[in-house]
């Protein structure tokens, strides 16, 4: 199915010529869901939804009207973006029968551009997790080495050009490489050519992780230019929508469409990128590249070191000034993160009631037992142990040493950011997992916090400081598994951050996953 | 493809000039050590300003940096004993101040203990990261409504247009017991 293999330039040209029809690219994305099935990259299917907006986008093209980059274009959903009438479940027992009454207002944006969104995907439980195991509906899996037959590609613009240097059979023993998470389905989706792009939500690298382990581009905005109405809230001062897609052009096409100031959420400002253009070929002249050394932590495999060097020194030898910085409290984000997630938690979980929508346990006899049965029955543990530890840090007695100080360590690490964009530094290039995709059986062994705590490393400093970053997927490891790099940038600077992506993914040759069929 | 050598001074005219757009690095570049003797085409552009690095250290580091907090700096262990589980379930409401929610949440408040050895001293807390931003609020005008079905229809439990709810005035975990088994268990700290 080379139709889904592109870009969502090519097809869209492909579709202005008619060469190709929405209908047409809308009933192969559909049956790409289901060969790779297994991968249970969705929880919802929405076939009748996508196949009329296709016959909408269909009409349009017909009539030599096209709404833009998007239209036409075969999108996925986080299953925490709330979908008028289609089921919206966080991944947890607790809205397993939630409806939403609204959509979210990067859906409406989505769908306003035309694009056909074909399915919700899984996630880890209100996205709390880094594996996308935690899911009330079961886990996703890594399409890398699970037994889906595919070939990989040099480049697909030279469809001969066959890489036959890394394994693609299946792993022994019925073990599978993990997603990543929380937005393993949205990173499968896209990894597995069922979508172009797919949205996804980044609190702690919720979208950077997976785009590591499933080997896409996963870009977490800065905090505040896309808007947060509709997704539903996890930690309201770091959540950001996140955008995956096969192509940086791809995710910056999204984000011009996605972005931009929302009335109905109060915590988004003005922005140009409804207009992004990354340039066609992004120069690295003048750029000063910044290698924050505290991002070498101990657990990091070799081979991402070695992939984080060779990058960087490939930067310098083209004209990036690439010099060694400091971030002195990277150490402490991820326990300032321990903190303020379950903090915040706790607060927005005390809507769960079972009262006005989603699950609920009777007990006729009292109002807080019933509170009680339902959020137990309805969160798992990695939720009700938040909550839990949220109230502990939240206590009279106990906020000024855990939450206020979680609170000031944040501007620390918030404040290493500013002083290295100050002394000149444009770009920061760092690792975004220790490993590449981990075993299940590996995986499960430790505890989902654990996991979390060493996964998302160097991830989540930069949802402390709201700054943008994006994972861009490097080269594949012996085992045929994908090593990713992460670019970050000060707040603001998402066309730049995106342009020395493209330049990066333009000078790297990623191998292109074609699912067979 | 012209290589150059570790040392040795290269002069411009040697570098081969090829008219495209991009870089392109040759199949070898995935097996190249951090110190790199790299062979490429350079675009017409980049030709004045090309450098020879070969000789160079990466910039990444090659080893860990430990990131180590001293233990002996921290405060005392907090004890987290049967009125602070009852205290935390009474706010929580999640039934799960049992031995496993005990377990999680001592893993918790020892992770966070370590945030106290960062000197905060005339730190500001951060609450927003938009905190310098003029950031826009709606006007108060009413832009939806008359969805009482719709909103209903999300409940469970409703009659005519309210929502239903069993008594409010009854706390509930004083009668679930499972307190009385914490005091009873053999707990390690």
């Amino acid at each position: 199915m080379n139709r889904l293999m592109g870009s969502i330039g090519d097809v869209v040209s492909q579709l202005k010529q008619r060469a190709l029809s929405s209908m047409e690219l809308c009933e192969a994305a559909l049956q790409r869901q289901d060969s790779v099935a297994r991968l249970h990259p969705f929880i919802t299917c929405t076939s009748d939804v996508a196949r009329e907006s296709a016959s909408l986008s269909q009409k349009r093209y017909g009539s030599g009207e096209n709404r833009g980059p998007l239209d036409g274009i075969p999108v996925a959903v986080k299953d925490n973006f709330c979908t008028s009438g289609i089921q919206t479940t966080c991944g947890s027992v607790m809205l397993q029968n939630y409806v939403p009454t609204y959509s979210a207002t990067v859906v409406k944006r989505l769908q306003k551009a035309g694009a056909v969104i074909v399915g919700k995907t899984n996630l880890d439980e209100f996205g709390m997790g880094s594996g996308t195991i935690d899911s009330t509906f079961g886990p996703s899996k890594n399409i890398y080495r699970s037994g889906i037959k595919y070939d990989l590609l040099l480049s697909n613009r030279e469809p001969d050009g066959l890489d036959s240097r890394f394994p693609t059979a299946a792993v022994e023993d019925e073990d599978w490489y993990v997603a990543g998470g929380s937005s393993g389905g949205s990173a499968v989706s896209v990894a597995s050519g069922s979508t172009f792009l797919a949205l996804g939500s980044d609190t702690g690298g919720s979208v950077r992780n997976p785009a590591s382990y499933c080997g896409v581009v996963g870009l977490k905005p800065s905090y505040g230019l896309v808007s947060r109405c509709g997704l539903i809230s996890l930690v309201n001062s770091m959540d950001v929508p996140g955008l995956f897609g096969r192509y940086v052009d791809d995710v910056a096409a999204m984000l011009s469409v996605v972005s931009g100031l929302d009335p109905q959420d109060a915590t988004t400002v003005p922005s140009d990128l409804q207009s992004l253009q990354l340039p066609e070929n992004p120069s690295l002249e003048g750029l000063v590249i910044g290698i924050p050394k505290e991002y070498h932590c101990p657990g990091m495999k070799k081979e991402v070191i070695d992939t984080w060097t060779k990058v960087a020194d490939l930067m310098e030898n083209c004209g990036a000034q690439v010099r060694e910085v400091s971030l002195p409290h990277t150490k402490y984000s991820i326990i300032c993160y321990s903190v303020l997630n379950p903090c915040e938690v706790a607060s927005n979980f005390t809507r769960y009631t079972g009262v006005f929508y989603g699950h609920r346990v009777e007990s006729s006899h009292s109002m807080e037992a019933m509170y009680a049965l339902t959020r137990s029955a309805g969160l798992n543990d990695v939720v009700k142990g938040r909550i839990l530890a949220g109230n502990y840090f939240l206590l009279k007695e106990n906020k000024n040493r855990y939450f206020k100080q979680a609170l000031k360590v944040r501007r620390l690490i918030s404040q290493d950011f500013d002083k290295v964009w100050s002394s000149g530094v444009d770009l920061l290039l760092t690792p975004v997992t220790l490993s590449t995709a981990v075993r299940y059986s590996e995986f499960n062994n430790v505890d989902n916090r654990t996991q979390q705590a060493t996964q998302d490393f160097c991830t989540q400093a930069a949802n402390m400081a709201g700054v943008p970053a994006v994972n861009i997927p490097i080269s594949l490891n012996t085992e045929g598994l994908p090593i990713s790099l992460q670019l970050m940038a000060p707040w603001g600077q998402d066309a730049a951050l995106l342009s020395a992506a493209k330049w990066i993914e333009q000078h790297v040759n990623f191998p292109r996953l074609q699912v067979l069929e | 493809m012209p290589k150059f050598d570790k040392g040795k001074s290269v002069k411009i005219s040697e570098m081969a000039l090829v008219c495209q757009r991009q870089i392109v690095l040759r199949c070898s570049w995935r097996k190249l050590p951090p110190r790199i003797s790299v062979s490429y085409t350079i675009p017409q552009q980049a030709f004045a300003t090309a450098k020879k690095v070969a000789d160079k250290e990466s910039k990444v580091p090659q080893h860990p940096v430990f990131p180590s907090i001293n233990e002996e700096d921290l405060l005392p262990k907090t004890v987290v004993d049967l009125k602070l589980v009852q205290l935390l379930e009474k706010l929580s409401l999640v039934d799960f101040a049992n031995m496993e929610g005990l377990v999680r949440l001592k893993a918790a408040i020892s992770m966070a203990d370590k945030l106290s050895v960062v000197n905060t001293e005339g730190v500001e807390p951060l609450v927003t990261v938009l905190e310098n931003r003029s950031l826009t609020l709606a006007e108060d005008e009413v832009r939806s409504g008359d969805m009482s079905e719709e909103l209903l229809a999300c409940a469970k439990e409703t009659i005519e247009d309210y929502f239903v709810v069993p008594p409010g005035n009854i706390t509930y975990t004083e009668q679930k017991g499972y307190h009385h088994e914490l005091e009873n268990s053999d707990e390690d700290t």
